[in-house]
């Protein structure tokens, strides 16, 4: 009976993850450039009780096997990369991605690191950095003195400078994209690094083949559906609840036979 | 007096015998609540199919009880699910995926694929997924129709492989969410189902009916408890007080 209740402790724990999961998907309901994760469950390995062609009492060979299983664990959290809402901000800075790619983020200590949050901001220097101060690769810096900026759809970014009539083109945005995204190491601050599951990065031009565009003005929002989580904690709740019962029934059984003598 | 003695002896060795019967019979209604628990325990994980455990109380004479039980596994489907993820496949029909880890064929209706870093479809945690010309590498965006071919930027690559085996299932779990088949099973083609990409099949653990049966198989331990009771209070009266006369 120690079994049950092993067997229904790791549905708890595994359902408690599972809310876990859901409830930092519904904090970021409003992360710009934030993707959902979600958790996959496997059986665990089954213990043969009494393996088929063994001799039952009445002379006869037993034709099944009796395997009992062990509960249940979670193998993996991957993330969906599927597309988040482009919504309108008007600032000049802000970019989306609308297909699939990441900017890349170069790090204090000089490895690189990829993100979909595209709400650039200015360092003191001119340069492009995300809100959290790390530029973004290739470099782009922004001449004194500019008007305005504007990044096309390619990535080409031109700067308008006062006093100089024709716009001059200060750079371009390069993206990268992965054969296995969901296999990418999550940073936290909307940073993804890559790692021997998610292979080598390839990199492209946005709006060439596999690549996405770039939309000034925009930003891609979360992609967490509210309504789906909702149901996904209603559903993990339910499961934990009933994992708690089969402890308890264990627990009953386990007094009965304690009753014995 | 000889008589009456013939009769006690008689009367408790049928009484040891019922105690020992009973207590056979509790064990297995354990086992019954265990695979009941890891039944509930996986309610959430794809592609699990449900065990049931049957017991066979009496035999054809009907007079004595057998502690001999028996598992199925009941491949019913599972509800499918929508993720909208372009590699979670779900099967719906008859037909497993198979599944290949160091050369040795697994099968499977979890359908949580991804692309590994050399561009393979492999099951999470687990081996290749297997096409009919052998592992399938995709390099793009991937389009599976209900027939299971694999198009790869609109070009067809392969077809994901499907096997089926005549019922009933000659296969016994493996854990991971994976089937192995028994020694002397052949492996056959399906070809009554359809695959479905941006589905994953669903559990087909039914919560209200695991509920129902733990309940039913406790309250049938209970009273398997109070008869192997009263059965000892009867061999306690013949041992200690018929026995003093």
């Amino acid at each position: 009976m120690n079994r049950i209740m092993q067997t229904a402790a790791s549905g708890m724990a595994a359902q408690q993850l599972n809310v876990d999961n859901i409830s930092n998907n519904l904090a970021n309901v409003n992360t710009p450039g934030y993707k959902k994760s979600r958790i996959e469950f496997q059986d665990l390995l089954y213990q043969s009780v009494r393996p088929a062609g063994s001799e039952t009492d009445q002379g006869t060979k037993t034709p099944t096997e009796l395997q009992i299983g062990c509960g249940t664990r979670p193998v993996a959290t991957s993330k969906m990369f599927s597309q988040g809402d482009i919504i309108e901000t008007g600032n000049p800075l802000d970019v989306a991605i609308n297909g699939d790619g990441f900017f890349q983020v170069l790090m204090p200590d000089g490895t690189t690191a990829y993100t979909r949050d595209g709400s650039f901001k200015l360092s003191d220097d001119g340069r492009l950095v995300t809100s959290d101060g790390y530029e973004v690769t290739p470099e782009i810096t922004l001449p004194l003195d500019t008007t305005s900026v504007n990044i096309s759809r390619d990535g080409r970014v031109t700067a308008f400078v006062a006093g100089v009539e024709n716009p001059e083109e200060i750079g371009q945005i390069e993206l990268v994209k992965f054969i296995n995204p969901a296999g990418m190491k999550n940073l936290g601050h909307n940073l993804y690094q890559a790692t021997p599951s998610s292979g080598e990065p390839s990199f492209g031009q946005p709006g060439t083949e596999g690549f996405g565009t770039i939309e000034q003005f925009y930003l891609e929002s979360s992609n967490v559906d509210v309504v789906e989580e909702m149901v996904n904690m209603i559903v993990a709740q339910r499961a934990y609840e009933i994992n708690s019962k089969a402890i308890k029934t264990a627990d009953e059984m386990m007094q009965l036979v304690n009753r014995l003598k | 007096m000889v008589c009456l003695r013939k009769y006690q002896i008689k009367a408790e060795g049928a009484v040891i015998r019922d105690i020992q019967n009973l207590s056979k019979e509790m064990i297995s209604r354990i086992i019954k609540q265990e695979v009941i628990a890891n039944n509930l325990a996986n309610i959430n994980t794809a592609g699990f199919k449900k065990d049931r455990v049957f017991q066979k109380e009496l035999d054809s004479a009907g007079n004595r009880i057998k502690e001999d039980v028996n598992e199925v596994t009941v491949f019913q489907q599972g509800a499918l699910r929508d993720t909208g993820n372009p590699l979670d496949l779900a099967i719906s029909g008859d037909g497993f995926f198979t599944i290949d880890i160091d050369g040795k064929q697994y099968y499977t209706r979890d359908g949580h694929f991804y692309i590994d870093s050399t561009g393979f479809l492999r099951l999470t945690n687990s081996g290749l997924v297997m096409g009919e010309n052998g592992p399938i590498q995709i390099n793009g965006e991937v389009e599976i129709d209900k027939n299971g071919r694999v198009a790869v930027k609109g070009e067809e690559i392969d077809r994901i492989k499907i096997s089926t085996f005549t019922q009933p299932y000659p296969l016994k779990k493996h854990g991971n969410t994976l089937f192995e088949a028994l020694d002397n099973a052949e492996e056959l083609p399906a070809d009554n189902y359809s695959v479905l990409q941006g589905y994953v099949e669903e559990s087909n653990v039914n919560p209200v009916e695991e509920m129902v049966r733990m309940m039913t198989t406790l309250r049938y331990f209970e009273a398997d408890q109070r008869v192997l009771k009263t059965h000892d209070e009867l061999l306690d009266k013949a041992a200690n007080q018929i026995g003093r006369v």
